[in-house]
Formats: C-alpha cells, structure tokens, sequence
C-alpha cells in the first residue's frame, strides 16, 4: 500500500508535466483508501447471497461520489465474473433512484444528502448498501469505517435482513462492530 | 463500462493515445490490480503487519518467514490460553508439560529438564510489552493471558529479528497485537466449561464522548491435574484470574493514545504439597502520532513485575520489576522507507533461593539500552534491498552489534522471493552468572561470569506464492550457524563434583518450513504446515562433553499440522486441528499425531454455543520428556454480547 500510495504521488507529478491527459486515467492517481475500499466493495459480492430473481444480466456495482473509487473497481472487475455474471460499475447520482434499485450493490462513497436519498430510494429492496461513517454518509447495510489506519466494517444485521440478503458469518466474523 | 456508452468518439481516440502514452505505467498498475484482487477479505482488514519491519507491510511482501495467525482462526479453533493460540502457527513447536507449563520455540532447541536447558531463545511481546523472563530468557507461560476475543492478531516469526526487536530475538518473534477497545462495545461474556477444565471471561466496553473508548475485562482459567504415565494424577492443577484495562484515546486525526493494564494471580498445584503462587501487574503507555510527510512517531512506556513463591513447595520465590521507554520514527524519503529507534530497559529483581539453590548476589539491576536504524531501497519496480543495524548494550557481556541484510525480488504480482542473512545473540542472564546450587557434600553447580552471549549467524531463503486466488503457499529455508552455546563444564568448589557452565556447544541447525492455504468452496478451507529440522551440533575442544548436544534440546525432526474450517451453514462453523510430531530426539518421548475440534453455532447475533475439544485421539499422550501425560479434554461454550 505504502508503494501505491508512492506511485500516486509520482504520478501526480506527472499529471503536472504531462498536463490533464493523465487525470483522465483515473484509476492512476488512486489512493490506497480507495483502492483498499474498492477491493472490498469486490469482493462484498462473496460474501453476500441476494435473493432468487434479484436482478438479470450483469451484476451491478453502483457508485455515488467517488470517481476514484469507480476507476480501480473498474480495473478489479475487468474480465472478472460473480456466480456465472459479468460485473458492471456504474456511476450514480442523488436523482438516479431508478438506477439505484436495480443494483447489487451501492455505495454511498460521499455526499450525505445524496446517501440519503438513494437509502430512501433503496429502502426494503435487496440490495446491499454500503456507506462512508468517514465520509458522512453512514447506515448502510455496511459501513467502512478507518480505525488506526485500517479500513472496517460495521455491519447492520436488522437492515440486511429488511432487505433479504443474506450475510456470510465469515463477513460477521471480519466486521468490528455489527448491530442486530 | 458503464461510462463507455457516453463517450463520444473523439474521446475515445483521446484514451487510445493516452493508454500508448502510459503503457509503461500500464504494466505496474496491472500488477498492483492483480495483487489488489488477490487479497482475501481478512487481508483487506488486517492489511497492515508490523513485525518485520516495524512499519506497516502486506503480508504478501514480508521478506521474512513469518505467519499471521488471524483472530478468526484463534475463535474458530477455540483456542482458550495463549499457547494453544500459538499452536496454530505451523512455524512454532509447542509442547505442553503440565497444565500450566509449556514450552514453545521456533526452529527447535526446545530446551532439555535434565541439563536445566530452558527454551530461552524467543521474543514474545503483548502489545509490544516482552514478557519473557530477564533471568533466565524463558517464558512462564502460566503468566500472562489474554481473552481470546480481544486477540486482533499475532505475528509469528520464526528465525531472528534481532535488528528490530533485540537481544532475545535469536530463534523467533513472538508478537500478541489485541485490539483496540474502539473495536468492542457494550458487553461480551464467555464461558467454556467441561469437567476437568473451564475457562470464563467477560468484557465491558464504552465510549466517552467521541475520542475516548474503553474496556475492562477479565477472565479465570482453571485446568484439572493431567496424569503420570500410570495414569494416576500428576497433582498439578492450574488456576488463574486475571483482570485488565484499556483505555484508547483518539484526540485528532494524527494521534492515538493507549493506557493499558492488567493484574493477574494463579497457582500451580504440586504433587504431595500446597501449591506455588504466581502473580503480576503491568501498566503500559503508548502515544503513536503520524507527522504527515514527515513520517510516522511511536513512544511507549511500560512497567511489568513478575513474582513467583514457591517456599510452600520446598522452594524460594522472587520478583522482577521491568521499567521499559521506547522511541520509534518511521519515515520514506524516496526510494527509501527508514525506521530507527532507541530504547533502555531495566530490570530490578530479588531471588530468595533456598539452600541448595540460590544466586549471588540475590538482587541486580540489570540495565539494557538500544539503538537501531533499517533502511528499505526499493532497487527498482521489483527488487527491495532492506539493511539494518543495532547496537545493544546487554548487562554482563558489554555491547553487541547485531546486523542484518534481506533482499526481496517480487519475481510476479503473485510470486516473492526473498533471501536473507542476520546476526543475533542471546544476552547472558543472572541464570547463567550468577546461580549457585548445591547437593551436598556430592555435586555443586556454580554460575559463570565468564559466560558469554549465545550467537547466531542465519542464513535464510524463502518464497511466497499465490498461483490462484484461493491457494498461497510460503516456504523458508534455513540455515542457523550457532556459537558459543550453554554447556556443562567442571568447575571448582566445595563439593566432591564441581560443576559451572561454559560456551562450548557450536554448530548448525537447517531446515524448511512451509505453509499453504486452499480455499475449496466459499465454506471450506484447509491449512497445512510442516517443518523439518536438522541438527548437528559439536562440542568444541574445551567442552567436556557432559550430557551430549542433545542437552540444547530434544527436537523433533518433523512437525506436521493440518487444520480443516468449514461453515457449512451460514452460522455453523466446524473446525478441526490436526498436528503430528517426530520422536523427540535422544528422548522416551514417541512420535504422536493429535487431534483438536470445535462446533460452534451462531443462535442469534448476541448468544453463540459450541463444543470443542482438545487431544481427541487418545486417552493420554506425552509431549516432553520427564511431563505429564495429557488426557483428553472436553468443554461446552456459551458466549453472549449485548
């Protein structure tokens, strides 16, 4: 990590001398925070069983406000598959309610009021919500959270259940905090 | 993808020629995404390990033979005292003599009761307090305890870690990382009780206003006499209650402050007598502030006393009061990522011995200071080059140098290889200077000031490897060049045989240790280890030969382990631990294969029950020469969290 994070920097240097092209390939300039958080948002999709019948064709990440997040998750799912289903990474905004229920899983990477409204949107259906308490955009049905420089998870077994997906104990198991 | 629909076509022309432009960037970042989608879940919360370089590091990057036991294994495996946690790490031989009393060491020289060789070459620490003993380097394992559900990891490396950790860090580190009370709340209670042996703890957590958690807990163990070999018991039952704080303290961003501490009381039955007594506190302090770009400050104050009576049972009793300060700056300038630190420690003690076994003089202050600098250059994208030095100064035997150099070539995003040469000693201790024993008018033993520090040059060679995404595999050959090892020598003295300890045993110690992991099915996986040892070690001219090598230690020439977890429901989980170890050389003690077990159901999210099982396989078995046969144990457990 410690690597990526010295790769980031020179490439942001990069970006100076080379001019704007670079910040086109996102992904490049990622942070380990967020390459960290979008491996996890990968491999969420492991762990988590969602009901029969619940969505067709692709499987969806959806993204609320973080470009960074959408450019290494992009990468990871690259040629990559989840029970026989090719993967999608979308981009999606407070006013994309209709984009948002057809997920597997949403993160609400940052914006508040925007979380709050795709969690209202979202609210009952199975998808996996997945919030930022760094970020201000906690109660999904997991939350990053930093503790001494890790990434966690805090977990919300009740909505889970509202929502019919069903957890994996090894997830309850790697989660610090997990609420009934 | 998504996004690829909205691209008009000049822009994708535009990414054409960018993806040329940065092709050789291309490359790296291929890498970093392969190794990024290759961590497991548990990789992901417990990406950083601290050991090896004492900055945070992948596991996968470690240039260093070392295993992460995780806090899922510890809890899946039912693991209930701090040696049978560190049976799951396939680099470390644990023996258990009674059931207070263990032995644990990495790379064998497991000590041997007859020749009062003691296992005496490992650095355990408990969140970075040691607890090993200063007076004889050893560890009573009867001491110290930590609930297993606190346990966040631990970091086990075998072979030395001198550079970084120190003076006793010749065979192996041994570092217990619990988590921070941040990481609980409200209450958790667990019980585990069976006939013989039970084992409860509690824990209380909470938050004061937004920076401020904390905890207290505490738990007692008790474990029934195990038997003699005739099956009659040994008499040698096991009590211990210990309760601790913690209290974790976040005040910005950039700083993390701990208090921490525990006290603790047992005994130890003994045949035909009462019993010894052990008891203990420690207090630790650690403030670690991140600079920013300039780097990462850690401090750490600590003070741990240790006393032992035994007078009920015919023998003395004494006490250590350790007081530690330690400073440490990590930093990256470059291509290179620095860490250097000082420390000084010191320990007071006072041995009341007994007429046929005491010390002159019966209290010291020993005092120990350090400073050491590592430098890791990274050569290229694949190539890291680490040099590191202490210096040390030990109390009797002046200073030492402890130098080391590791080299790790990252041959692909899934293959490591890594190769590395370390010196390190153990420092002399009152054991060896100062011990006086007696057995009138026949045989007298006398501590030797003269008595120099133990050294060892390693020589390692090691692999990680994960050629698919559910198999990793590592591996580490070793070779240990030893010199100046504890003997048996004559002496002069009042008696008719006048014994005294020398450094005449020297020689070399190579193996392999290899571990692998496979994940059959999203609930099933394995875990296998293996080491094999070889020993040849000689006397050199001087010594006499008395006792033989083998009094460095009975080890066995093979160690196999196998551990099975399966979660066949989503809130089942079955586990079992299997081990197999060679004959102990030189010794009555025959190979054994043996087997633990644990069932555990997840009721609801506050009440889980289990059953488990220690030493299924027989009736009794025995793990050392001249200890107690170990019967089969059975405990139900119970574990709330509200």
């Amino acid at each position: 990590m410690k690597k990526a994070a010295r790769r980031a920097r020179s490439l942001r240097l990069l970006a100076l001398i080379v001019g704007p092209w670079l910040h086109a390939d996102i992904a490049d300039a990622a942070t380990p925070e967020a390459e960290v958080k979008a491996a996890y948002l990968y491999k969420l999709a492991s762990f988590v069983r969602w009901p029969a019948g619940s969505g067709a064709g692709a499987f969806r990440f959806c993204i609320a406000g973080r470009d960074d997040v959408v450019g290494v998750l992009q990468q990871l799912v690259r040629g990559q598959q989840v029970d026989g289903r090719p993967l999608a990474v979308e981009q999606v905004k407070a006013g994309s309610a209709d984009v948002a229920k057809e997920c597997q899983i949403l993160f609400l990477g940052r914006g508040p009021d925007t979380a709050r409204a795709l969690l209202g949107a979202t609210r009952g259906l199975p998808v996996l919500t997945v919030g930022d308490r760094n970020n201000g955009t906690q109660g999904g049905v997991v939350d990053f959270l930093i503790r001494d420089g890790h990434v966690r998870l805090a977990i919300d077994r009740g909505d889970a259940a509202a929502r019919h997906l069903e957890l994996s104990s090894k997830l309850l198991n790697v989660a610090v905090a997990v609420d009934p | 993808m998504a996004s690829t629909g909205r691209v008009p076509g000049v822009a994708v022309a535009i990414a054409a020629a960018l993806i040329a432009l940065s092709l050789p960037w291309s490359d790296a970042r291929g890498q970093e995404v392969e190794n990024l989608r290759g961590m497991s879940i548990d990789d992901l919360a417990e990406v950083n390990v601290s050991s090896v370089s004492k900055t945070d590091q992948p596991l996968s990057e470690a240039a260093a033979s070392i295993y992460v036991i995780s806090r899922d294994d510890i809890i899946r495996s039912g693991a209930t005292t701090l040696p049978e946690m560190l049976r799951l790490a396939p680099n470390l031989q644990v023996y258990q003599k009674t059931p207070s009393d263990w032995v644990v060491t990495a790379r064998g020289l497991n000590g041997n009761s007859a020749a009062q060789s003691y296992s005496n070459k490992l650095l355990v620490l408990i969140d970075g307090r040691t607890v090993y003993t200063p007076l004889f380097s050893g560890v009573y394992w009867d001491l110290p305890d930590v609930l297993p559900d606190n346990v966040d990891r631990i970091e086990v490396i075998s072979g030395p870690g001198a550079t970084l950790w120190g003076a006793n860090a010749v065979n192996g580190v041994i570092n217990i990382i619990t988590r921070s009370s941040s990481e609980s709340k409200g209450l958790y209670a667990d019980a585990r009780a069976g006939p013989d042996r039970q084992a409860i703890g509690a824990r209380i957590s909470g938050r004061a206003g937004h920076d401020v958690s904390y905890e207290i807990h505490g738990r007692y163990l008790h474990e029934d006499a195990f038997d003699l070999a005739s099956g009659a018991s040994a008499h040698d039952p096991w009590h211990h209650l210990q309760g601790g704080l913690r209290v974790d303290w976040t005040p910005g961003d950039a700083d993390l402050l701990t208090l921490q501490g525990d006290i603790f009381g047992g005994r130890n039955g003994q045949p035909g007598a009462t019993a010894e007594h052990m008891s203990g506190r420690n207090l630790v302090a650690r403030w670690n502030r991140n600079l920013g770009s300039a780097g990462e400050l850690g401090a750490q104050l600590f003070y741990d006393r240790i006393a032992r009576d035994s007078r009920a049972v015919g023998g003395g009793k004494f006490h250590t009061d350790t007081f530690d300060a330690e400073l440490q700056h990590n930093i990256t300038l470059g291509a290179h990522s620095i860490v250097w630190g000082l420390g000084a420690r010191t320990v007071d003690y006072m041995i009341e011995g007994t007429p046929g076994f005491f010390f002159v003089p019966p209290h010291r202050n020993l005092f120990i200071a350090n400073g050491f600098a590592q430098d890791s250059i990274a050569l290229g994208k694949a190539l890291t080059f680490t040099g590191g030095i202490k210096a040390e100064h030990l109390p009797y035997a002046g200073t030492s140098v402890l130098p080391e150099a590791r080299l790790a070539w990252k041959v692909g995003p899934k293959t490591l290889l890594w190769a590395s040469v370390e010196r390190a000693v153990r420092s002399p201790t009152p054991f060896d200077e100062d011990v006086q024993e007696r057995v009138p008018p026949l045989v007298a033993l006398s501590g030797n000031l003269q008595f120099r520090t133990e050294k060892l040059w390693s020589f390692e060679l090691g692999t990680r490897l994960q050629p698919t995404q559910g198999f990793s595999l590592s591996a580490t050959a070793f070779y240990h060049r030893y010199q100046d090892l504890r003997t048996i020598e004559f002496g002069t003295g009042p008696a008719a045989l006048n014994l005294t300890w020398g450094n005449n045993l020297k020689g070399d110690v190579y193996g392999i240790e290899a571990w692998a992991d496979l994940q059959l099915s999203s609930w099933w996986s394995l875990s296998g280890g293996a080491t094999w040892l070889h020993r040849d070690l000689v006397f050199s001219d001087d010594g006499s030969g008395l006792l033989g090598p083998t009094q460095a230690g009975n080890d066995p020439p093979y160690v196999f382990t196998l551990r099975s977890s399966m979660s066949p429901l989503t809130d089942v989980t079955f586990s079992l631990g299997a081990r197999a170890v060679g004959r102990l050389s030189g010794s009555e003690v025959p190979p054994y294969a043996e087997l633990d077990g644990r069932v555990a159901w997840q009721v609801t999210s506050a009440l889980a029950l289990s059953v488990s099982g220690t030493n299924l396989l027989h009736k009794r078995h025995q793990e050392y020469p001249g200890a107690d046969s170990i019967p089969r144990r059975i405990m139900g457990g119970v574990e709330l969290r509200y």
